[in-house]
């Protein structure tokens, strides 16, 4: 019995390690995940949530997208799915996945923080071509 | 035409195949056969195992003596139950009693089975001739120089003493 | 061939549930004839997915665009390779990818066990053609299916996205497959034995070799997927910890904690629940990875597009099976008791349930960093996902950990190691360890995380190379050996635990890697013809880029290319030249490929990536004044250190899963009927 205390004592202490790992893990990295439309509601609400670190997904805006000259900043503007009229704009200083453009619908995740002068300065995009993998049948009979 | 003719072809073909044991009779075995090892082998090829890893952890030093005579008798009482098992087993079932620790197993690679067998004979031997120390009465392996219970010299011992004591 | 490939997925079904039923009924009632029936099934369902398999590739390569699904992954120009691989491409070829592969090793443990292990066999007949019957029914009644038309035929196809027209993401499906599908042959072992009460030390050794396989399957299918995304996506890195990566990599983990605890069993005849439980959580996460994928549950760039259905059925499965499997280990358990018990803290079995303890804790913490926007929308209402930084800081701890018992293992003895001897074994490697960490210090690296992983590196590569002078100088002293043929007969005669320590040696390899890249360095420059760009690498060497320029051939399938071309010069002396391009795709015009040019160096890669061409057009027109491009130059620290661990860690499972004579039969496995067919008995 007391062999198999301490296989439970070592269990015990594996367990605890691993929740405490989780837990700050967790809370310090955790972001919010919205879309558009909650995000400006959680703005509306909270001033204090600029800066705040969230995960935003919607819609490439067609033809939104310019890209400064001789400079590695991306800017366009992301549209929520559901309300076509809630939209931001965002700022992007490093590569743009191979699969993002304005022209296709083009579905992207955005993470970063929403800035008070209302634009979202993005670290991370990734960018999931909506129709990229099946096309419904009247896309592809043109 | 010929897609109907293929299709129904290769359907029937295939479903006559899966039916054949079915419909002729053809039964498959669901019994263990003679060659194939039992539980009581994989016990004993786990406990060889343990005597061999056992051996060359003392060799590389990962065991000091004490730990690895310790050890090896535990683990060679252990196959050699395992055998008697096994040969008990065997009287069972009406097959020849193997005489527990002299041929080799069956299901074990032969070379491996003759140098653990004659590893194990080696022990058993060697507790049997082993000197047993003046000064603490531990029972020490044949060959041993220092009493592994109490670490006095063993040969100043058979020397004063004359002769090696026999074993109880 | 492509209308008979449909019929075959029909006529595949109501064989595969026959031979379920059949092998279960059998192996319950003793009929030796429905057990024939039930694995002749086996052999069928592969020949008709076989056919199906063919019919798909058919209606591929002769561009049958009338099916939706050629019509959505080819086109005319795509070349033949991937029309091929089209197989696998899009959510419905990949289904039947799984179930084909699924339907090859079952075959291969039926025909593998046709003489031997026959006891076990009626109810592993009976699981497996379960689970392949499940994805079969996925493919027909979920919206699914391959063979689905359309109205009329589309003069071309969608083409296949640039990001899969490359070598690496076209083996790297199938070999990941491979190893998930190969997960269920042990997991049908383990019910069968659950299901006939033959818990006996034999099930785990005939499981064992499975799990190994699949395994080595399984690690090599992740290291392709790395090195896809390092050489594809185009941004330096190959790792992203998005969901469908994490989820590929749970079952990889457990799996390596079975093969450790299952030594345990074998020698002590313990840890048998929770090896009953390992193998099955093993096999279930295979199955809730290609759930992940295809439901769309959680957003991820790898998922195909939200299927509901889907979504609800392999969860209805999953769950049928879990609970299953809980209620057979339950009923088992008393079978299912430790025959021993740990004797000391200080020993090998010791060392092995703290690995399994620490890679389950892995399992648990990538799992719950993946399910959190579930957990956490659930709870709360609102989502809240955790990225890298969560997986990164949580997993190094549990990295290092499992590095040091790495070196730990090999030296504690079994049972009960000795402890002074066990200091003094651990002298000469930590001492090499604090001198490599020494040494790195002075020399300017003093990244703190960096520093310990590389020493822990030094501390397990000395102690595995000791080990293996030791056992031959041991087996030299005791066999009466010359050394190299010591050696080799050290390794051939143990071939799990020397192959196990090669594998060791690859992975430390890996996780040296991975330490590396904190070291890594990049810079972004726009340049004319005839500029260069700098960057400066950790080892002190200066690369000086020129750009000589651009030029637009049209490769196969494409509008055009861009290829920039730049001389490299390292430390002053010219080295050659590096290209990278971005490439036009007929039908995916709107998304460039980004193809970067690597250097790759054992110390450090030189990495150069096109970013951005300011005036594409006008440059595919070969104007002059359009040559003007964005490029980003990295310098990857040790990157090859992985794609060379990866390949001893294959050395190593190689060499662990070669047969060895007088393993479960004293010959090889000699067909007693001397016929094809499995042995037959007596009608009793």
């Amino acid at each position: 019995m007391r062999d198999n205390g301490k296989f439970f004592v070592g269990l015990g202490g594996v367990a605890l390690v691993v929740t405490y790992l989780i837990w700050t893990g967790v809370s310090d990295t955790m972001l919010y995940y919205l879309t558009p439309v909650e995000l400006m509601a959680r703005v509306a609400e909270d001033p204090t949530f600029y800066d705040v670190g969230v995960k935003v997904s919607g819609r490439v805006e067609v033809g939104s997208w310019t890209r400064a000259e001789d400079e590695l900043l991306h800017q366009f503007t992301v549209v929520d799915l559901q309300d076509k009229s809630v939209r931001f704009p965002v700022e992007f200083r490093d590569m743009l996945p191979d699969t993002f453009n304005d022209t296709d619908i083009v579905d992207v995740v955005v993470e970063g923080r929403f800035r008070e002068d209302g634009v979202f300065e993005a670290t991370v995009v990734l960018a999931k071509c909506g129709s990229r993998y099946e096309a419904t049948a009247e896309e592809l009979l043109g | 035409m010929g897609l109907i003719v293929g299709v129904t072809l290769v359907s029937a073909g295939v479903i006559l195949f899966v039916m054949l044991p079915v419909l002729r009779g053809d039964w498959a075995s669901m019994e263990r056969s003679d060659d194939e090892i039992t539980d009581v082998d994989a016990r004993k090829q786990a406990a060889l195992r343990g005597l061999r890893d056992a051996e060359y952890d003392y060799r590389s030093g990962k065991l000091n003596q004490a730990d690895y005579q310790i050890l090896k008798s535990d683990l060679a009482r252990q196959a050699l139950e395992v055998m008697q098992e096994g040969a008990a087993g065997n009287v069972a079932n009406d097959e020849a009693p193997a005489a527990a620790g002299v041929k080799p197993p069956k299901g074990v690679a032969p070379d491996l089975a003759e140098s653990l067998e004659a590893e194990i004979a080696r022990v058993r031997k060697g507790i049997g001739q082993g000197r047993t120390c003046a000064g603490c009465g531990h029972l020490n392996v044949k060959k041993s120089r220092f009493c592994t219970g109490c670490g006095a010299s063993l040969k100043r011992m058979a020397t004063s003493s004359g002769n090696p004591e026999s074993v109880r | 061939m492509i209308l008979l490939g449909e019929l075959a997925l029909w006529i595949a079904l109501p064989i595969g549930i026959w031979g379920a039923v059949a092998g279960f009924v059998g192996g319950r009632k003793g009929r030796g004839d429905l057990v024939l029936s039930a694995e002749y099934s086996v052999y069928a369902v592969f020949f008709l997915l076989i056919l199906t398999s063919a019919g798909i590739i058919t209606a591929f390569l002769t561009d049958q665009f009338q099916y939706w699904y050629v019509a959505n992954y080819s086109n005319r120009e795509l070349p033949t390779f991937y029309k091929v691989s089209g197989l696998w491409a899009g959510q419905r070829g990949s289904l039947v990818l799984w179930a084909l592969l699924l339907s090859l090793f079952s075959s291969a443990a039926v025909f593998t066990n046709r003489t031997k292990n026959r006891e076990f066999v009626p109810y592993m007949v009976g699981v497996l053609l379960t689970v392949s019957s499940f994805f079969l029914v996925v493919l027909l009644f979920a919206d699914v299916n391959p063979f689905e038309r359309l109205p009329f035929a589309p003069a071309d196809g969608r083409g296949l996205n640039p990001q899969l027209q490359n070598y690496w993401m076209t083996i790297h499906p199938p070999t990941l497959y491979l190893g998930f599908t190969a997960f269920t042959v042990p997991f049908a072992f383990a019910m069968s034995a659950l299901l006939s009460g033959k818990l006996d030390a034999r099930w785990i050794v005939i499981t064992r070799r499975w799990i190994l396989l699949s395994w080595f399957f399984l690690a090599n299918g992740i290291i392709f997927g790395m090195r896809w995304a390092y050489e594809m996506l185009g941004w330096g890195g190959f790792w992203f910890w998005d969901p469908v990566e994490n989820a590929s990599l749970l079952p990889w983990l457990t799996a390596t904690a079975f093969l450790h605890s299952i030594q345990i069993q074998e020698n002590r005849g313990m840890l048998k629940v929770w090896n009953m439980g390992l193998v099955t959580l093993t096999f279930l996460l295979t199955i809730f990875a290609t759930f992940l994928t295809r439901s769309g549950l959680i957003e991820s760039v790898h998922t195909f597009a939200e299927n509901t259905t889907i979504a609800f059925i392999f969860l209805a499965f999953m769950g049928i099976l879990a609970g299953i499997s809980v209620l057979l280990i339950a009923w088992r358990y008393p079978m299912l008791k430790s025959e021993n018990q740990i004797h000391s803290f200080l020993s090998r079995e010791s060392a092995f349930l703290f690995n399994n303890l620490i890679l389950l804790g892995a399992t648990f913490t990538i799992l719950w960093g993946v399910l959190f926007p579930l957990i956490t929308e659930g709870i709360t209402g609102q989502a809240m996902t955790v990225g890298p930084p969560f997986f990164e800081r949580v997993n190094l701890p549990i990295g290092l950990a499992l590095l040091a018992l790495m070196g730990i293992g090999p030296v504690i003895a079994w049972r009960k190691a000795s402890r002074r001897n066990l200091i003094k074994n651990f002298t000469t490697p930590v001492a090499v360890g604090a001198v490599v960490v020494a040494g790195l210090y002075l020399r300017g690296v003093h990244h703190g995380m960096a520093l310990v992983t590389f020493g822990l590196s030094a501390f397990v590569m000395t102690i595995i190379i000791v080990e293996f002078v030791k056992g031959t100088k041991a087996r030299a002293s005791i066999e009466g050996e010359g050394h190299p043929l010591a050696f080799f007969h050290l390794v051939s005669r143990n071939r799990r635990r020397w192959g196990g320590y090669i594998v060791h040696v690859g992975v430390v390899m890996v996780f040296t890697a991975f330490a590396g890249a904190a070291f890594d360095r990049e810079v972004v420059q726009t340049l004319d013809p005839g500029e260069t760009v700098s960057i400066e690498s950790p080892f002190g060497h200066e690369y000086m880029l020129t750009y000589q320029g651009l030029s637009t051939p049209r490769g196969q399938n494409m509008v055009r290319q861009a290829v920039a071309l730049m001389t490299v010069e390292k430390d002053g002396r010219p080295i050659g030249s590096l290209t990278a391009e971005k490439q036009l795709f007929r039908m995916w015009e709107q998304s460039p490929l980004t193809v970067v040019g690597i250097r790759q160096t054992l110390m450090e890669d030189l990495y150069l990536i096109l970013e951005n061409v300011n005036d594409l057009g006008g440059a595919f027109e070969n104007e002059a004044q359009a040559q003007r491009a964005t490029f980003e130059v990295q310098v990857n620290v040790m990157v090859e250190w992985i794609w060379y661990g990866g390949f001893i860690v294959t050395l190593g499972s190689i060499i662990g899963l070669w047969p060895s004579r007088g393993s479960t039969t004293t010959t090889a496995s000699r067909p007693q009927t001397g016929g094809k067919r499995p042995a037959l008995a007596a009608r009793s």
